[in-house]
């Protein structure tokens, strides 16, 4: 890969982060309601209190330059404030607490779905209108069109309520956290499962779609008749030629992904009252909690921009004709 | 000369799918009758040049020698013996060894994945040919040099976008060259790429048959493409072969109308004598559906010589004598008839 594509896609993810800095602050400026009268959640203040509170805070200087500037400041130090909800709880610590659990989640999610999507996908292309391809094809299809939570209330409603097998919500159950090694990681593993196959289910009709697709496209190219034409065997040219020129626009399709695994698969999350980023999202707009949801905006935006560059990067090592 | 492949009665037919529609009330099938009933021998060495319009079933008959198509019925017999039912990687090793082919496009015949030293190279690896890596690397450049990719190590590990047309379509022929076939099935190989290239390629596809001892079948739409390359020309039409023999002879004087209207049409470089334009045959119509083949002659619905005879028996390819052969019922039979 060229030092100049890499250049110009670093300063282009870079010069995208500032937008959408400038824009979290600009957005939430525009809010409706003062963030004083949150704050202090008494309509009955003396102006004196609201003044000095306004001070306090920094409200009383104007948006630009003073606001805009201190913002920035703080932004690029990691404060982004302190959460209206979680009271007496920087809003980065109230993040970082529900981090793990989505990556956990989401994260195994995809690795899982990737796989199973892709193998899925390229074999029923392959196979075109073969058994595979008419059942996976089908299911990928009502899997992809349907959101999480109808997909998470059938599982729950059959092997948490009915079957018992599995726990219904949370992460752990009380205590279990805090048991010997194995059980509280078997207890952790018990309460993943639902959510788990809620999230890869959900993505595998995408990935296998794309993957489809994108296989009976490659097989119709020049290069995989010469190919055969060459004598290599069918799996051969399935493996050597079809599958990683398939692969190409899978990997933009993970990778972008894999940005929106820190906002967590909201609706998964909010099913299952998993403790994740979803479920904070949730909680902290109907509280109104503006530092948080700025940060988790902030936090999704940014992942995503990352993760575009990964897509770049990696597409550039791929495909030569990106190389250059 | 000896006879190298020898198709016999070959057809190639292909089901179309019908609607829902046709299935209920139970009509039969549909077939496209892409190649229908060809009998064609390559003798050793030479340059038999297919040529007919799109949808003659000149490409199909090239991908049923190279074993990508299956035929329908009839029989395939190269160096002796019969591979008409030979299939599988395993079964076909020796025949792909023997029998390569060159596409029309080299933008899609080559893997964008690929270098164009894996590119040769995958051949010896797939067939067994080539012992160690050394003798099998010696192989790749000395048919990348032999494709005129010289020096070969500044071509061999480049990609095909940092290639140009002519370069990749020579990577394309090196690629069929290295596993030292005896025919070599062209399908339009030039047909993409511009002209002052062309000639080049024609060359070099001409001077490996004179130092490789190759034989081959070059399929194109081209007449006067043919008339400068091939020893003999065959003239497809609606998936059967309508003229065939020695291609100076079936330019300057076709024995079925098909060709001549073909042949009348072709660019020359020469400025037409007076009155010469008058003498253009342009065909009407198109050609009818593949699908539904007109009785008798299959070319009386476009031709301008058309009597009854043709619209209810098809004629047979008849001798006209000095190896050329005609599919018309004008066409006399014996050496050095005239018209």
């Amino acid at each position: 890969m060229s030092g100049r594509y890499l250049g110009q896609r670093v300063l282009q993810a870079l010069g995208t982060i500032v937008a959408i800095v400038l824009l979290n602050f600009l957005l939430f400026r525009l809010m409706p309601g003062s963030p004083e009268r949150i704050l202090l959640r008494n309509p009955n203040l003396s102006p004196q209190v609201v003044e000095a509170t306004r001070a306090r805070w920094g409200l009383d200087k104007p948006l630009l330059p003073d606001q805009l500037v201190a913002y920035i400041g703080s932004t690029v130090q990691g404060d982004f404030g302190y959460s209206f909800k979680f009271r007496g709880q920087s809003v980065t610590s109230v993040i970082a607490d529900r981090i793990g659990p989505t990556l956990l989640l989401v994260g195994l999610g995809e690795l899982i779905s990737a796989i199973a999507g892709i193998a899925i996908g390229a074999y029923a292309g392959w196979r075109r209108g073969g058994l595979v391809d008419r059942v996976g094809s089908g299911a990928s299809l009502v899997l992809y069109s349907m959101p999480y939570f109808v997909i998470g209330m059938p599982l729950i409603v059959i092997f948490a309520a009915g079957l018992g097998w599995f726990p219904t919500s949370g992460m752990t159950s009380v205590g279990g956290g805090d048991r010997p090694f194995p059980a509280n990681l078997i207890d952790l593993a018990r309460h993943l499962a639902l959510p788990l196959a809620t999230v890869s289910l959900g993505l595998i009709g995408q990935y296998s779609i794309l993957m489809r697709s994108a296989i009976i496209e490659t097989r119709s190219e020049d290069y995989i008749t010469t190919a055969r034409a060459k004598g290599l065997r069918d799996g051969r040219v399935l493996r050597a030629h079809a599958f990683p020129n398939a692969m190409l626009p899978m990997v933009t399709l993970i990778a972008i992904n894999l940005g929106y695994v820190i906002g967590g698969a909201i609706t998964a999350e909010i099913v299952f009252s998993w403790p994740g980023l979803g479920t904070l999202t949730i909680t902290a707009l109907s509280a109104r909690d503006y530092p948080v949801l700025q940060g988790i905006f902030l936090l999704v935006a940014v992942s995503v921009v990352l993760a575009n560059l990964a897509a770049d990067i990696i597409y550039g090592i791929l495909d030569p004709r990106v190389r250059g | 000369m000896t006879e190298l492949l020898r198709l016999t009665g070959l057809e190639v037919h292909f089901p179309v799918r019908g609607s829902v529609l046709d299935a209920l009330r139970r009509r039969p099938r549909r077939v496209v009758r892409a190649v229908d009933g060809i009998d064609l021998a390559i003798e050793r060495g030479e340059v038999l040049a297919l040529v007919g319009e799109s949808g003659s079933g000149k490409t199909t008959t090239g991908r049923v020698i190279v074993k990508l198509t299956s035929q329908t019925t009839g029989s395939i017999v190269f160096d002796g013996q019969d591979v008409s039912r030979l299939w599988g990687t395993r079964r076909l090793r020796d025949y792909r060894r023997r029998v390569q082919c060159i596409f029309q496009d080299p933008y899609e015949t080559l893997d964008p994945k690929q270098t164009i030293h894996d590119f040769v190279g995958e051949p010896l690896e797939v067939n067994h040919v080539g012992s160690g890596a050394v003798e099998r690397e010696t192989m790749i450049m000395g048919s990348l040099e032999a494709a005129g990719l010289r020096p070969a190590a500044d071509f061999a590990f480049r990609y095909p976008h940092e290639l140009s047309g002519g370069q990749r379509q020579r990577a394309v022929i090196a690629g069929a060259l290295v596993l030292n076939p005896q025919l070599v099935v062209a399908d339009e190989p030039v047909s993409m790429l511009d002209v002052s290239i062309r000639t080049e390629l024609l060359r070099l596809m001409l001077d490996l048959r004179r130092e490789r001892d190759l034989t081959y079948l070059f399929i194109t739409h081209d007449l006067s493409l043919a008339w400068v390359i091939a020893d003999r020309i065959a003239v497809m039409y609606l998936g059967k072969i309508m003229e065939l023999g020695p291609a100076e002879q079936i330019i300057s004087a076709p024995r079925h109308p098909y060709t001549a209207a073909l042949v009348s049409v072709a660019p020359s470089p020469e400025p037409p004598a007076a009155g010469e334009r008058a003498k253009r045959t342009i065909l009407v119509g198109e050609t009818p559906d593949a699908a539904a083949i007109p009785p008798g002659c299959r070319f009386h619905t476009r031709c301008p010589l058309v009597f009854d005879r043709c619209r209810t028996d098809e004629p047979p390819l008849i001798d006209v004598g000095a190896g050329q052969s005609a599919a018309c019922w004008l066409a006399e039979p014996g050496p050095g008839t005239a018209r």
